[in-house]
């Protein structure tokens, strides 16, 4: 976990405090010198999981209105660079802020340029930072924070004048709608409440006076100004600063002030830079003086910190998507659990019912398979009778017709197999011959032959082939004759085969 | 902003947190998919399983009348004496006791070796087959086929009649082959049924 440190540079010292949940809690105060120097260093180190901001309240600090032309990109960077150089001696502890683009002629652009002028001043600061390698937000300045402190409190519309204490000085700015365009710093030499209260009229006077010379201000334009201050002292510096000219002054009382902010921990006396750190710690400004030399190490935290966010979101993502999961694996098992007992329940019913089927030592699918197989069997179990019984009655209208032998087979191909037992084809052969009733012609004898085949055809259930006719009268077979021997007198052989479809 | 070798190394540690927890958090999220996936796929099969006795008890009452009608059937076979060894002894008391009765002049038979009638059931019980091969001298047609009626109704197996040839027998030969008018051959196949052996 991340803490914050928050780090306060004034004109002599430097004041650390850790910011906790609303509270600022003072840590150390380190001089500029040697010693000091090094006790910073060992603090910053022993700070290992910080990260610092530093708030300035300086006197040299300069703000200049610019305007540039519309740019974009490394043009903009270098003009406003060459800006900084030409104002503020090249100075690196600069910022630049953007207050839009003019709405004639070339879109100029409207620039607020500030910088810290003296560096030297934050050099030994930020070097026990940088060998420090502690992680440095930015640097910020009380004048920056002005225009927050108003908004915050529900002020600051408009152009105002804002009045501090902080640590031996009065912090001075001017401001229009929130944004600081213009801030000094006095030093105070009377720090009585009464000399607190009288140098912030005389002040407000002053910078009243510069501003309406620096055509800042018109010279009748009223301009409010408000003065942050202890309870304890508002009612002398309300008495020093009674409405005059063109100043109307508001009084912020500072408990209040750090009640509504959400600081805990409220200034005990009229100085305000408690109010302006917790501002700080709650809503930092955009802009920051600091270059990104100083804020290496920081940008190095924000990747530390980056990577491991990034991998907790991985966590917390993929324990959502798992705590999902997982609570549909367990809707899941407890379906299976249901869908198991509603099977069970059924599968009881089941053997309840088939408890009354026949017992018989097999089971129903094997008693299926072999009933079924059986059936099939008694399917092939044929007899010869109704063949013979067909060819019978043929022969008994045919007297000329003698039988030789009579073959059925169940198939036409030989013998069954163990494994094709099945034929669907009944074939019943007939063989016989022909005699004559005295001296019959050949045309006769064949005519007598085809009457019988005739009547075998009667049965429409049968297909018959003839094998063999009494005489070979195709022309692709030899044909014997003569008056040797009276062959009308002889038996003439033939062949016929029936087949029969066995019906399924 | 610009890293050097110094940055990496205060980054080493930062970076292997966050692959760390990466890696956790891809392990988590596949197991518990897989997880889930697997639960669904049990409850698949849950389901299945549950539709099936479902739809086995929808059947039970038609199935119940079938079963009864085909217990009957396997009855039947069990009293006809076709299931079991084959009783050959008893096949050729039959055979003689129908020529016998029949007065046929002549009978030979031989019978081959039994074989499955069908390779690989998984049924529990084999269907078995002998083939049987019968020679009949008869004084008429009508003797062949009451023999083979005799033979179906009687024999203690499934007797099926695969070919029979008829033919006038010529006229020669001794006196008790004189008195016969027909030859006939035929092929039949025995039919038993036994529980295979590897079946308890």
């Amino acid at each position: 976990m991340t803490d914050r440190r928050l780090l306060y540079l004034d004109t002599h010292r430097l004041s650390a405090y850790a910011w906790r949940q609303g509270k600022l809690l003072p840590e150390d105060i380190f001089e500029n010198n040697e010693t000091d120097l090094g006790r910073f260093a060992d603090y910053l180190r022993s700070q290992k999981n910080s990260h610092f901001s530093l708030l300035a309240n300086v006197a040299e600090e300069g703000h200049v209105l610019e305007t540039i032309p519309f740019l974009h990109g490394r043009d903009r960077a270098a003009l406003i660079a060459r800006k900084i150089g030409h104002h503020f001696l090249g100075t690196p502890l600069s910022t630049v802020i953007s207050l839009g683009y003019e709405r004639a002629r070339r879109k100029n652009e409207k620039l607020l340029i500030s910088a810290l002028t003296n560096p030297v001043h934050f050099d030994p600061w930020l070097h026990c930072i940088n060998s420090a390698e502690a992680p440095l937000a930015g640097i910020y300045t009380v004048a920056q924070l002005g225009g927050q402190l108003l908004k915050k409190l529900g002020f600051g519309k408009g152009r105002c004048l804002l009045l501090t204490l902080q640590d031996h000085s009065i912090r001075e700015s001017f401001l229009v709608d929130g944004q600081t365009l213009f801030s000094r710093m006095a030093p105070l030499t009377d720090s009585s409440i009464a000399g607190i209260a009288s140098s912030f009229s005389a002040e407000a006077g002053k910078l009243h006076q510069y501003l309406v010379g620096q055509r800042q201000v018109g010279r009748d334009e009223m301009l409010p100004v408000f003065i942050a201050a202890h309870p304890q002292a508002l009612p002398s510096v309300e008495n020093a600063c009674p409405d005059r000219g063109q100043l109307s002054f508001a009084f912020i009382d500072s408990h209040i002030a750090a009640k509504r902010l959400g600081l805990h921990t409220p200034p005990t006396d009229s100085r305000s830079e408690l109010l302006f750190l917790h501002l700080l710690a709650i809503s930092p400004p955009r802009q920051q003086f600091a270059g990104e030399g100083h804020r290496h190490d920081y940008r190095l935290a924000q990747i530390r910190q980056s990577m491991i966010a990034a991998g907790v979101i991985a966590l917390l993502g993929s324990t959502l998507f798992a705590a999902k999961e997982i609570y549909q694996a367990q809707t899941f098992r407890e379906e299976i659990l249901t869908l198991a007992a509603s099977e069970a329940d059924l599968n009881g019913r089941y053997q309840e019912i088939s408890a009354t089927f026949p017992q018989l030592g097999i089971d129903n699918e094997t008693l299926r398979r072999l009933t079924t197989r059986h059936t099939d069997l008694i399917r092939q179990q044929r007899q010869p009778g109704p063949a013979y019984r067909s060819v019978s009655r043929a022969l008994n209208e045919m007297p000329s017709v003698v039988l030789d032998s009579i073959e059925w087979k169940i198939g036409r191909f030989g013998k069954s197999t163990a494994a094709g037992i099945e034929d669907d084809e009944e074939i019943t052969t007939v063989r016989g011959s022909i005699h004559p009733e005295g001296a019959a012609s050949t045309r006769q004898t064949l005519a007598t032959f085809e009457q019988f085949v005739e009547r075998l055809r009667n049965d429409p259930s049968i297909t018959l082939n003839v094998l063999q006719q009494p005489f070979e009268m195709e022309s692709g077979r030899s044909l014997r004759g003569g008056d040797g021997t009276d062959e009308s007198t002889l038996p003439r052989p033939f062949a016929v085969e029936i087949s029969r479809k066995i019906a399924p | 902003m610009k890293f050097t070798r110094r940055d990496l190394v205060k980054l080493k540690w930062p970076l292997v947190g966050a692959l760390l927890l990466l890696v956790v958090a891809g392990l988590l999220a596949w197991w518990s998919q897989q997880d889930a996936q697997q639960a669904e796929r049990q409850r698949n099969a849950a389901e299945t399983g549950k539709t099936r006795i479902e739809q086995r008890l929808r059947q039970a009452r038609t199935e119940e009348q079938e079963l009864k009608e085909r217990a009957r059937t396997f009855q039947q076979m069990q009293n006809s004496g076709m299931s079991g060894d084959e009783k050959r002894l008893d096949w050729t008391e039959l055979l003689r006791e129908i020529q016998r009765n029949m007065r046929l002049p002549g009978m030979n038979y031989e019978f081959g070796a039994q074989t499955p009638l069908e390779k690989g059931s998984d049924m529990g019980y084999v269907y078995f087959v002998s083939p049987m091969r019968l020679q009949l001298r008869l004084l008429h047609e009508e003797d062949l086929l009451k023999f083979l009626v005799r033979l179906q109704r009687e024999a203690k197996a499934l007797v099926l009649v695969r070919s029979c040839k008829l033919s006038p027998l010529p006229n020669s030969g001794q006196e008790r082959a004189a008195l016969a008018q027909l030859n006939a051959e035929c092929e039949l196949q025995w039919v038993t049924i036994r529980r295979s052996t590897g079946t308890k």
